[in-house]
């Protein structure tokens, strides 16, 4: 990277530059980053707030694999409910009357224990994301784990993350220039590889702000194995030291939560990071660990008492946020390795695959993505199939909430492109993907063995339609295109190329009524009703 | 495997010493360096196989029996009395076990227990009772370095893990709804062969994951009709009318397998693949975290030869390690970061620090919520980042550079100034205005450098006390700029020669302290 693009995305994520007086060894290599010709040489001083990407994300971190299933319920599901009390002795399933109803959706809801979230969902906060996985799902908590952190595929070993790879190209001169707060911030004890980047680390933990270390001393730098644990131990102590400096002037300047929070671990956590924000500290992406959500037996009691903990810790942080005046630039989003198998092993459930995820913010676009869970069509394990790759999800907080363009998300993203899905407000989609990741749509196009249009929905739409569907000929794929008609046969959205299942069309400007999608290859036509409401 | 053999250029020294002791042991004493020095390589590793049998009066009065007897009711005075005694015996075991490490003798066998502890990993978590968790510790304390092989078959059936990874609750059922894989998995891919094997291919698949689950079946924990539901049983018992025997393909054999069969197929099948798995992790713990390079591979590989060939015992494997070449070359010298309890417990053994509360036996008249309340030293353990009995999942502490994060290096950093400066206190008790965690920094001094105490004064015993702890203390010879540093801290920046430890009026007991501190604060001080 250019060291003027450097600057520039510096400049653009609002993050402050180290202040010159805490970095005087290095004031040199300011001094020449700055150079006269460059525009924005005047601008190191102060936050840079930029409208737009100031903007954080609060990852929450699911370890032990949450049921989806029993989170956003498919309460009008025959077989859910065939599935989920077949064989246990205890009922698992969450009972139609007991699930928090959605105006948008006759068939999903939210686990009762869920209310703060539904709450949200009213307000149009929250996106549920349905289906969300990822190829060959493995079911082991480790690897799955690794595999959602470092956003690699299944037989790809990445020491490295995703956000991790994503600052470090934004921010080269990392470690060695440090910036007066964290870019990344993992909340208590553990610091696992969501921000390990290629090279350096580029986060920090931090589990308790009573007492700021003082600076280390730098020995003579040896090449001994030693002296290479020495000087990282040596980078650590100093971002230790500079970034709980930070931490202790935000949690002075933020005075306080704004709100209560419940009593526990992870409404701390939470509670924290919204000080952190509220404070003043320009950090763009935390992540609160929330672990055992591994539920092997008793899943309904422990699943319930853990929502609720999850649910109220959101809710109190959303409204913290908002009192602190920054719901505008905060986003909240769940992740877990995996979701739960669908038939019961006594009182639990065993490791799944396919599973939801919730975003939540002021700027998310309410409502659901995705279509129902399929508890009738399994993959070979028994497990849920997925429709989403947890990489596009990726890719949408990189491109909608970071204003990354495509070129600065492939290294973050290894290589490859991911469809992005609808999740912010006005935002300008990209509908078509690119095919160099076949994998993606293997998956949804065996469930139906004959080419076509596999499945549209939602049904009806009123923003954004997802179309997936099959082709085997990969020319015709190449050549195909997707376009929708409406009754009269007239083409209400221009053809559009595509190659790469699911896609996205977006709808907003199409009246109420009945259409018919189309998707042409140069041999043949295959169509699917659609309906459009608004 | 090429042996260590001193030569000149390459004596058996202190520095020698001084590694196979912070290897093999927890917070080695300068006496105990000199001491092994002095003996030879040989006879020192010989030392390190001396097993010991611990003081148990913090706990002798509950280990080994039934565990309390819990009240049916949920609430109530009889529930809370029980409660606050659980908790207590579970922080109990918790004090106990690191005042064991600190008073434990030149031995591997605390440092073993504890990588048996992180490898056959379970947590209070799950397992309510300490005395059940006991049962466990007992168990990889009797087993330090014998036979992995029958560990992992006791462990297999061992009451604690049976609850943690719910073994107890998979059995044979017509419709296979008791079929759990948790513990399959994990012996699979935590305990025994790992998931993939050096070449990258998986050692097993879902449906070995799933075969082996039902050989498992049939184990379980006894319930004491007396106890509220609670497991109480010490021992597990066999129940056939649970058991799937019924034929079975695991990792290709096919047979009415077990829980014995599963173990022996895995290390008939996958022998150089569990050897290599568990050889690797002996690696990372003695040697280095750098397992990927040729020269790693090869010493690996070559334990794991022994480790076969031993069949599957654990001390001929350790002894080859300690007494090579490679174990002792300068790559593999000060370069691993120091675990909480290395950290916590190794200042407070070297230092032998007294007044540590959560080591002195119940007095009679305290509450029984006493225990509970003074669980001063684990939690400041757990704030470093290794909270004993509590490990963060079923893979054990990670290890490595996460004990050296930004958030376990605050509370290290913290507890080493309040030590080296006597400015601790106990946290939220009655301790509160008493300082706690005490040492005497002359005796110390004078233990450490004999001859600083003995020269009255002059500016080579300033700089010779200064060495001499910098080499008890640090992971390798302070350099220049660091002795620099350190010399300045106990001169408060008067010339060396003015120094004389036994010159009240020179306060050397701050002056030793403050030397302390900021040796501790050194990236050389987080390491061994």
């Amino acid at each position: 990277m250019k060291r003027r693009d450097f600057l520039t995305l510096l400049a653009s994520t609002g993050i402050a530059m180290p202040s010159l007086a805490a970095a005087a060894p290095q004031t040199r290599m300011y001094a020449h980053a700055a150079s006269p010709e460059n525009p924005l040489s005047g601008s190191f001083s102060g936050t840079l707030t930029h409208s737009s990407s100031d903007n954080v994300l609060v990852i929450l971190r699911l370890f032990g694999g949450n049921d989806g299933l029993n989170s956003f319920v498919p309460y009008n599901d025959d077989e859910y409910y065939y599935a989920r009390r077949k064989t246990a002795t205890q009922d698992l399933s969450i009972p139609a009357e007991a699930v928090l109803k959605i105006k948008n959706s006759t068939t999903m809801g939210f686990h009762p224990a869920l209310k703060p979230l539904h709450t949200l969902y009213g307000e149009g906060k929250v996106c549920v994301v349905q289906n969300v996985g990822y190829p060959e799902q493995d079911l082991s908590h480790f690897r799955s784990n690794d595999i959602w952190l470092s956003g690699s595929n299944a037989d790809e070993y990445k020491e490295s993350g995703w956000l991790g790879r994503f600052l470090e190209e934004r921010y080269p001169d990392y470690p060695r220039i440090l910036p007066d707060d964290p870019f990344a911030v993992e909340v208590g004890r553990n610091l696992g590889r969501t921000f390990m980047g290629e090279h350096t680390h580029l986060g920090v933990n931090i589990a308790d702000t009573s007492f700021v270390p003082s600076k280390p001393h730098q020995s003579l730098q040896k090449l001994t194995a030693s002296g290479v644990e020495q000087e990282y131990i040596r980078q650590m102590m100093m971002q230790t030291s500079t970034f709980l400096r930070s931490a202790t002037r935000a949690e002075s300047l933020a005075k306080g939560n704004r709100v209560e929070y419940p009593d526990e671990d992870w409404a701390r956590s939470m509670a924290f990071v919204a000080r952190m924000i509220g404070g003043g500290m320009k950090t763009q992406v935390y992540l609160v660990n929330m672990p055992l959500w591994d539920f092997h037996l008793d899943q309904l009691r422990d699943q319930n008492y853990f929502l609720t903990r999850l649910a109220n810790a959101m809710f109190a942080f959303q409204r913290d946020i908002e009192a602190f005046g920054a719901a505008k630039r905060v986003t909240m989003l769940t992740v877990s390795e995996f979701g739960r198998r669908v038939t019961p092993t006594l009182s639990g459930t065993d490791h799944g695959a396919g599973s939801c995820l919730f975003v939540v913010g002021e700027r998310v676009q309410g409502g659901i993505i995705g279509r129902d869970p399929d508890c009738s069509r399994l993959d070979a394990n028994e497990n849920l199939r997925w429709t989403y790759d947890f990489r596009q999800i990726y890719a949408s907080m990189l491109g909608q909430w970071f204003g990354a363009r495509e070129a600065d998300m492939t290294t973050a993203l290894m290589q490859r492109r991911y469809t992005q899905l609808p999740i912010f407000r006005n935002h300008q989609l990209r509908m078509v993907g690119v095919a160099n990741d076949e994998e993606n749509s293997l998956q949804s196009a065996s469930i139906l063995a004959q080419d076509g249009i596999t499945a549209v929905f939602p049904q009806p739409a009123s923003d954004v339609l997802t179309l997936e569907y099959r082709l085997t000929d990969s020319l015709a794929q190449h050549s195909a295109v997707l376009s929708l008609v409406d009754m009269q046969g007239r083409r209400v959205l221009p053809p559009q190329a595509l190659s790469f299942s699911p896609t996205l069309l977006n709808v907003r400007s199409l009246p109420s009524g009945h259409y018919l999608a189309l998707l042409e290859t140069p041999h043949k036509r295959y169509s699917a009703p659609v309906q459009i409401f608004r | 495997m090429e042996k260590f053999i001193p030569t000149p250029a390459n004596p058996w020294s202190y520095a020698k010493a001084a590694h196979l002791l912070r290897r093999a042991m927890i917070g080695p004493k300068e006496a105990e360096i000199r001491r092994a020095v002095q003996e030879g390589l040989e006879k020192t590793v010989e030392r390190l196989f001396t097993p010991f049998v611990p003081n148990m009066d913090l706990i002798e009065e509950w280990i080994e029996k039934e565990p309390l007897t819990r009240p049916f009711a949920p609430d109530g005075d009889e529930y809370w009395r029980w409660f606050w005694l659980v908790t207590g015996r579970r922080t109990g075991l918790a004090q106990w076990w690191m005042r064991t490490m600190i008073q434990s003798p030149v031995s591997l066998q605390e440092r073993m227990v504890m990588f048996w502890t992180g490898h056959f990993v379970t947590s209070f978590d799950f397992v309510q009772q300490a005395e059940t968790m006991y049962t466990l510790h007992k168990l990889f304390r009797d087993n330090a370095w014998s036979n992995f092989k029958r560990l992992t078959y006791e462990v297999t059936i061992d009451p604690a893990m049976l609850i943690y990874l719910g073994g107890q609750d998979n059995f044979k059922s017509e419709t296979d709804e008791a079929i759990n894989e948790n513990y399959a998995r994990e012996l699979l891919e935590l305990f025994a062969v790992g998931r993939v094997n050096t070449r990258g291919e998986a050692n097993y698949t879902q449906a070995d994951v799933r075969n082996a689950a039902r050989a498992l079946t049939g184990w379980i924990v006894p319930k004491s009709p007396t106890q509220g539901g609670a497991y109480a049983a010490l021992r597990s018992e066999f129940v056939p009318y649970r058991h799937d025997n019924s034929v079975k393909t695991f990792l290709g054999e096919r047979g009415a397998w077990n829980a014995a069969d599963v173990i022996d197929t895995i290390f008939k099948k996958r022998e150089r693949e569990t050897a290599t798995f568990i050889c690797t992790k002996l690696y990372r713990t003695f040697v280095s975290l750098g397992t990927a390079s040729a020269q790693a591979r090869a010493f690996i590989d070559e334990l794991a030869n022994i480790f076969i060939a031993a069949k599957w015992e654990v001390k001929p494997v350790l002894e080859q390690l300690f007494t090579s070449a490679h174990f002792f070359s300068e790559e593999n010298t000060g370069c691993l970061p120091k675990s909480g309890a290395d950290y916590l417990l190794g200042l407070m053994r070297v230092l032998e620090v007294q007044n540590v509360p959560d080591f002195e036996a119940t007095p009679a008249k305290e509450t029984v919520a006493y225990r509970w309340n003074l669980n001063d030293l684990p939690m400041r353990m757990e704030a470093m980042g290794q909270r004993l009995f509590f490990p963060p999942d079923v893979a054990g502490w990670q290890g490595g550079r996460t004990w050296v994060s930004p958030s376990a290096l605050v509370p290290r950093l913290k507890f080493a100034r309040n030590i080296a400066l006597g400015t601790t206190r106990m946290r939220d008790w009655d301790y509160k205005t008493a300082y706690i965690h005490t040492f005497d920094p002359i005796a110390f001094a004078k233990t450490v450098s004999p001859r600083s105490a003995a020269a009255p004064n002059g500016s080579n015993t300033a700089q010779e006390l200064v060495r001499a702890l910098a080499q008890l203390l640090l992971c390798e010879t302070a350099d220049e700029s660091e002795m620099t540093l350190l010399l300045h801290a106990l001169m408060e920046g008067a010339p060396a020669y003015e120094w004389d430890i036994n010159n009240a009026e020179l306060r050397p007991q701050e002056r030793i302290r403050a030397l302390l501190a900021a040796m501790f604060a050194l990236p050389k001080f987080q390491l061994y």
